[in-house]
């Protein structure tokens, strides 16, 4: 099921009820509502992938208890271990096996070697990517004594597939949403209305701009050969906005009516397009992966502690494999590692932490510096998109090639069509209202809160219509392939 | 307890002040959207027309067309010899073509003939798992066929866009358009001689786009048309099956196990079963390139000499 359907218009309400009114005197009641009605979301996609999502759930339920039972570290080891290649094994087969037997038998053929190890046929389960993190940081802090493990079932299965987040995040901590689950919640009108207000925005960024920015992106991508430098420049920056729009949106619907059932979310992005280095905007971008890489990977290899070479190795690893993460082509390993070349010289030169605040704070506009780191970063990021968007190394290559050709200084095509003059219009109002909320939460959190209540709701309107005015078919969110 | 029912007060009193919120927001946009739903609804098109024309004379049609755009844009019922009726639409796969049959078989007392064209890529595909799934819509509106529990499938608001049903809207209720296509008989009358498009180029791109990698769906569908010749048999009604003409740009570039899967699946269910016959007009000479509207549809010259065509045939084959 898709936020952005129609089927979930009709499931949000029913189960809303069903948690507020029926389950409402009993928190274990409301607790398996929320899992039932979790499983359901997930089998509404595929329902033959739940027992995997079960299967998970249980081992790391299991092996938690284990760990904090097991009174050597050589039995903590263990069963740490266990849980760990378990789940990174499904994830291993489910998602990188192909691609490891294509890469290791090519690697054969360049050394005379021939090696047929065949590939699998299966589809990748969706969200696989997201509760396997799930599961291991629950792991991961059990055996750092950092919590204790859960011994209901049915709170820790809530941790793990909670529906909001079940298939694209953000990536819970269960230090932060476990005890969420544990204690009674009560229903909060103003924070009922916050989040409804939140899934408005970011069904607008998906249906609106993402939806509408994937069909020119697409179109450029998929014929680069055929487009003029500048042709490509847009698809660029179309697909730059498209997967902003795709995934923030997801995470605004997911926090959103996490909210109305009580429960509050980690955040996922923060105006990332508004960063002034690139630092600052890993701090801003899928915010819940970056945290889980630096607590899991990057803290545990010795994190910035060590000399220039340790700090640059542990940087390159971190940023590979959340490459790697997005999935199996050299493509997403690229684009990681160009990350990590633009982050490399900040960290050398210790200003990778110079721009923690709010971009202009308290101001109307940037200042001249700013907006030139600022627009320095968008560029630099645009470009490790291309290779992130591209289907292989080669096309990424090409794409680019034409990028800085003559051509490039050409007239764009689709530019004399209506519909592109709309999608930079709403593209344009868009970031006007992103840049003017980007001290909230999310750009609308505080948009005419004190403005008289017709002009309020004439703005949620407009938002509404805009979505029904564009939408139509159920375009599939991005990183429901991660 | 005194605290309990305080909560369960305060609960109430900010729930109820949410749903009255929610109901007065939400109330004016649920108006307008049955509103639109109503208007969309009540223009009426091929299907809503079909499907009126089936549940009023079905049970004077003595042969019946079945199909996609092939039989849709193909055959011209006007020059059958008997009561004929093409109940074929754009992308109609079999899995429907078979719906529509049951739907209306109490009714057909009179029918002699069903035709069914079977193309290159009618055994790999059905509507609801093509990029054309939006159109299941129009058998559940119009036809009261449910094939799918997606609810946007049952609404005609939300297959499309609102700016696209807006258009619709105004194209119909203030500029007076008509959304129906085919003529009295079903016959699609939008591939016009008077604007036939380029058949070199269409060609190669079209064979692409109905060529499958996958084809897990032939067992299934060539399921469904056996059930239709089954059905058929039962009643003493032939089943004509066939593959349509189309340009040699089109032909040249099928992908040939496809192709040879169709064609012998095709002579095999003629063999198994006496009540069917398949000809096979992919290649047929006779329909040369002002015959085409694209490169695998004729337009109404080629439909004429094409109905015709298998009025004699279906007729000769009855003695």
């Amino acid at each position: 099921m898709l936020f952005n359907s129609i089927d979930f218009a009709f499931f949000l309400p029913i189960v809303f009820i069903l948690y507020w009114f029926v389950t409402y005197k009993n928190l274990r009641f409301q607790n398996v509502l929320l899992l039932v009605a979790s499983y359901f979301f997930y089998a509404c996609w595929d329902y033959r992938f739940l027992f995997l999502l079960v299967f998970s759930t249980f081992l790391d339920y299991l092996t938690g208890l284990k760990i904090h039972e097991a009174e050597s570290r050589k039995k903590k080891l263990f069963w740490l271990w266990l849980s760990i290649s378990v789940n990174l094994g499904f994830l291993g087969v489910f998602k990188y096996y192909n691609f490891f037997a294509s890469s290791f038998a090519n690697a054969l053929i360049h050394i005379g070697l021939k090696a047929n190890l065949g590939t699998i046929n299966v589809i990748l389960p969706v969200g696989i990517s997201f509760y396997t993190f799930h599961g291991l940081s629950y792991i991961l802090d059990i055996y750092k004594n950092k919590i204790k493990p859960v011994r209901d079932f049915i709170e820790y299965s809530v941790f793990v597939s909670f529906f909001p987040l079940l298939v694209a995040g953000p990536i819970e901590r269960a230090t932060h949403l476990l005890p969420q689950i544990q204690k009674k919640r009560y229903f909060d009108y103003s924070k009922a209305i916050d989040g409804l207000r939140q899934i408005l925005w970011g069904l607008f960024k998906k249906i609106v701009i993402a939806d509408n920015c994937a069909e020119y992106a697409n179109q450029i991508f998929n014929h680069s050969s055929d487009y003029s430098g500048s042709t490509l420049v847009l698809g660029a920056l179309f697909f730059t906005f498209q997967i902003y729009c795709d995934f923030s949106g997801y995470s605004d619907i997911a926090l959103g009516t996490a909210r109305i059932f009580g429960i509050e979310l980690l955040r996922n992005f923060a105006f990332p397009y508004f960063s002034r280095d690139i630092a600052e905007f890993w701090r801003r971008w899928h915010i819940s992966l970056s945290s889980w890489f630096r607590d899991y990977l990057y803290i545990p290899l010795g994190g910035s502690k060590g000399g220039a070479w340790f700090k640059v190795r542990n940087t390159l690893i971190i940023f590979v494999v959340s490459g790697f993460w997005h999935g199996a082509n050299l493509t997403f390993i690229v684009w990681g590692l160009l990350n990590a070349i633009y982050f490399i010289p900040l960290l050398l030169l210790n200003k990778n932490r110079t721009n923690l605040g709010i971009i202009a704070q308290g101001k109307c506009l940037p200042n001249f510096k700013e907006f030139l780191q600022m627009s320095f970063t968008f560029g630099i990021t645009v470009f490790a998109w291309i290779f992130f968007r591209a289907n292989s190394l080669e096309q990424a290559v090409n794409y680019i090639s034409g990028i800085f050709s003559k051509s490039t200084f050409s007239i764009p095509e689709f530019t004399g069509s209506e519909n592109f003059l709309s999608l930079v219009f709403l593209i344009f109002l868009f970031l006007i209202i992103e840049w003017v909320g980007r001290e909230q939460q999310y750009a609308i959190a505080k948009l005419g809160l004190n403005w008289y209540k017709p002009i309020r709701w004439a703005i949620y309107y407009s938002l509404i219509f805009a979505i029904f005015y564009y939408g139509g078919k159920e375009q599939q969110f991005i990183y429901f392939q991660f | 307890m005194v605290e309990k029912n305080n909560n369960l007060f305060i609960f109430n009193f900010k729930m109820r002040r949410f749903l009255i919120y929610c109901s007065a927001f939400l109330g004016p946009i649920i108006l307008t959207v049955l509103g639109l739903e109503f208007l969309l609804r009540n223009i009426p098109n091929d299907y809503s027309f079909k499907n009126g024309y089936l549940t009023k004379n079905s049970d004077r049609i003595q042969t019946l067309f079945l199909g996609s755009s092939h039989a849709f844009y193909d055959i011209n019922p006007e020059y059958m010899h008997t009561i004929s009726f093409n109940a074929a639409h754009v992308s109609q796969t079999l899995d429907l073509d078979f719906e529509i049959l049951m739907k209306y078989k109490k009714h057909f007392s009179k029918l002699k003939n069903i035709v069914i064209p079977v193309s290159y890529f009618s055994l790999f595909e059905q509507l609801g798992k093509t990029d054309e799934y939006w159109r299941l819509k129009n058998y559940s509106v119009y036809y009261n066929i449910h094939t799918t529990n997606k609810i946007a499938d049952y609404s005609e608001l939300l297959s499309y866009s609102l700016k696209i049903n807006l258009s619709r809207i105004d194209s119909y209720y203030f500029q007076g358009h008509s959304e129906i296509s085919c003529s009295n008989l079903g016959f699609g009358l939008k591939h016009n001689s008077k604007n036939n498009r380029d058949l070199i180029s269409s060609g190669p791109a079209t064979a692409q786009r109905h060529t499958y990698r996958d084809l897990s769906l032939y067992n299934e569908n060539l399921k469904i048309l056996s059930s239709i010749i089954e059905f058929a048999r039962k009643r003493n009604i032939q089943v004509f099956v066939f593959t349509p003409p189309a340009f040699h740009t089109y032909v040249k570039n099928l992908d040939t196990n496809q192709l040879n899967k169709t064609l012998s699946a095709m002579n095999e269910l003629q063999k198994k079963h006496n009540n069917c016959f398949y000809f096979n007009m992919l290649s047929d000479s006779v329909f040369t390139a002002k015959d085409f509207y694209d490169s695998d549809h004729l337009n109404e010259i080629g439909a004429e000499k094409f109905t015709i065509r298998m009025d004699r045939l279906i007729n000769n084959f009855r003695k």
